[in-house]
């Protein structure tokens, strides 16, 4: 097959480069200005009735987002990163749109490639996510307890809950919680840095930084995503984990991430992307969280016995939590002892109840 | 089969924004698959329109995230095989696209080795060489494949198997062959 590829006779990005962005957004102009055949299931006539047609709305002025020249265009045009926009103002999603606080939604999503799609669009139709460094994370986290114990797993079943809701200063400064109904906030007990004196901010397993700055400035095209992934588990390897950058590895590195940051939409998407595009992650269609909730979500098995469920609201696409089970009887020797699981057992649970950005602590989204 | 759109009830803003975002994700993928297969760059500005016109029309039927390329794919392949019939439609919305076209694109000529090569692949069967450049030229797997030509996975492999088979006889046979002149890959009877 390597013959066949020394013979294509122009790759998508020369062709690309070939045609300036102005040729096909005139091409696209007019596509949407023509009619489109009335088609079953399709309201034949727009809300407020009148005879438009369809895309020919006047006035509406095309332009490419990013008019880069040369070369670095046609890279952007290559990826699919062009974007047309007109002046009738941003998609209008079923939900939310007379709400502002409220997340648009495109309805559930029933497949793997459905849910990247209605998140991206979603979290696009959304404000852009940068919080600033005296904002406040919130997050309210179910977490699943064994009367039998656990350490990195529960050791019996899951008869205890833990709620703890949290706040944590984006600049992780100070953070602050619940206790006996009072709201106690103190200073970061995070290593400090010799060079600032402030407190350092942990860093999630496989990734360099967690930082919102560093986090917006991910691609969120899935598959630029993977590969900076990839880079990054050969220089932020995971210490617990023998998974190393092959497709497992980015599994573990996008769940860390997804269960440690309250992340940007369009990053979460974009993780979304990440782990539909992988053949061994499966997308699951029902998946319930601690809190009983109904979700979808992506899954792997890893070790041949560990089932690992990422929860997805199928709705407002939000992470949800995680489901741990092991799928067959399994017997786990370490320097720290040895431990049996039986087929079905639930490892770890957790369900993520609520998340978001506030102004001061106390305070909820 | 026809997908949901999504946000329920289309507005035509929507309806218009769904196409944008198929578009801006899928030229330049219909565009270079257009370009592999006709040395004619007027026919390739036709089969990008006429494959985006067709989505533009039928966006109901274009399955979301990447399977839209896949369905893109299956139109634009269509699209060429009626252009080879003679069924070819000029269309007007693409003159913009044909002026830049024509002025900058210039098939690839071979020589050597490589005009071995490409002497071999094009005396195949115009099936098998669909398949292997939808895997060498698209970079797709068998199942991406199998949803572009509408047949199954275990198809394509059967398929793509024979094909990888009677291109490797041909291009033994040409190497046994002299030296033969420079040769372009595509002259529009690729569909």
């Amino acid at each position: 097959m390597n013959q066949i590829r020394r013979i294509s006779p122009v790759s998508d990005a020369d062709a690309a480069r070939m045609v300036r962005g102005d040729a096909l957004a005139d091409l696209a102009g007019q596509i949407v200005a023509t009619p489109v055949p009335e088609q079953s299931g399709r309201p034949a006539a727009r809300a407020g009735g009148g005879s438009r047609r369809p895309g020919s709305s006047r006035g509406r002025r095309w332009r490419l987002v990013v008019p880069v020249a040369g070369v670095a265009a046609a890279a952007i045009i290559a990826t699919g990163v062009i974007v047309l926009h007109g002046s009738s103002g941003p998609a209008k999603p079923t939900v939310g749109a007379s709400h502002p606080d409220a997340v648009p939604s495109f309805g559930p999503a029933g497949t793997a490639a459905q849910l990247v799609d209605y998140a991206t669009r979603s979290a696009a139709a959304r404000p852009p996510f940068n919080p600033r460094p005296h904002d406040w994370v919130y997050t309210d986290v179910l977490q699943a307890t064994s009367s039998a114990g656990g350490g990195g797993y529960l050791a019996g079943p899951p008869n205890g809950r833990a709620e703890q809701k949290t706040w944590v200063r984006v600049d992780y400064q100070k953070y602050a919680y619940i206790e006996g109904g009072k709201l106690v906030i103190k200073p970061s007990d995070a290593p400090v840095s010799t060079k600032t004196g402030q407190a350092v901010l942990p860093v999630p397993f496989g990734w360099p930084s967690a930082s919102y700055a560093y986090l917006n400035s991910l691609p969120t095209n899935p598959a630029q995503l993977t590969a900076v992934i990839r880079h990054n588990l050969t220089t932020q390897p995971n210490p617990i984990g023998t998974e190393g950058t092959g497709n497992l590895g980015v599994f573990n590195a996008v769940q860390t991430l997804m269960q440690n940051v309250v992340l940007p939409p369009r990053l979460l998407a974009a993780l979304y992307g990440v782990l539909a595009s992988d053949p061994g992650v499966h997308f699951e269609r029902s998946v319930t969280d601690l809190d009983g909730r109904t979700g979808v979500g992506f899954s792997t098995v890893q070790e041949s016995y560990l089932k690992e469920q990422i929860v997805v609201n199928p709705k407002t696409y939000a992470y949800m939590g995680y489901v741990d089970v092991a799928v067959r009887a399994h017997t786990s020797t370490a320097l720290d002892g040895t431990a049996h699981f039986h087929k079905g057992q639930v490892l770890g649970w957790q369900a993520m109840l609520a998340s978001g950005i506030v102004a001061k602590p106390g305070q909820l989204p | 089969m026809r997908y949901p759109h999504p946000g329920g009830p289309a507005g035509s803003d929507e309806r218009r924004r769904r196409f944008e975002e198929v578009y801006a994700a899928n030229c330049a993928p219909i565009l270079g698959y257009a370009l592999r297969r006709t040395d004619n760059p007027d026919d390739a500005a036709d089969v990008i329109a006429e494959t985006f016109l067709t989505a533009w029309r039928r966006l109901d039927a274009v399955p979301p995230g990447d399977q839209a390329r896949l369905w893109l794919y299956g139109v634009a392949r269509r699209v060429l095989a009626n252009h080879r019939r003679g069924e070819r439609r000029r269309i007007a919305a693409a003159d913009r696209l044909r002026a830049q076209l024509a002025a900058r694109y210039q098939p690839p000529e071979y020589t050597g080795e490589l005009a071995d090569i490409a002497a071999a692949f094009r005396s195949l069967p115009e099936p098998d060489r669909e398949l292997l450049a939808l895997v060498g030229w698209e970079g797709l797997d068998h199942g991406q494949v199998a949803a572009v030509l509408g047949c199954s996975r275990n198809a394509v492999r059967i398929r793509l198997h024979r094909a990888r088979r009677r291109f490797a006889d041909a291009h033994a046979s040409r190497q046994a062959m002299p030296s033969p002149a420079p040769v372009h890959i595509t002259h529009g009877d690729f569909a």
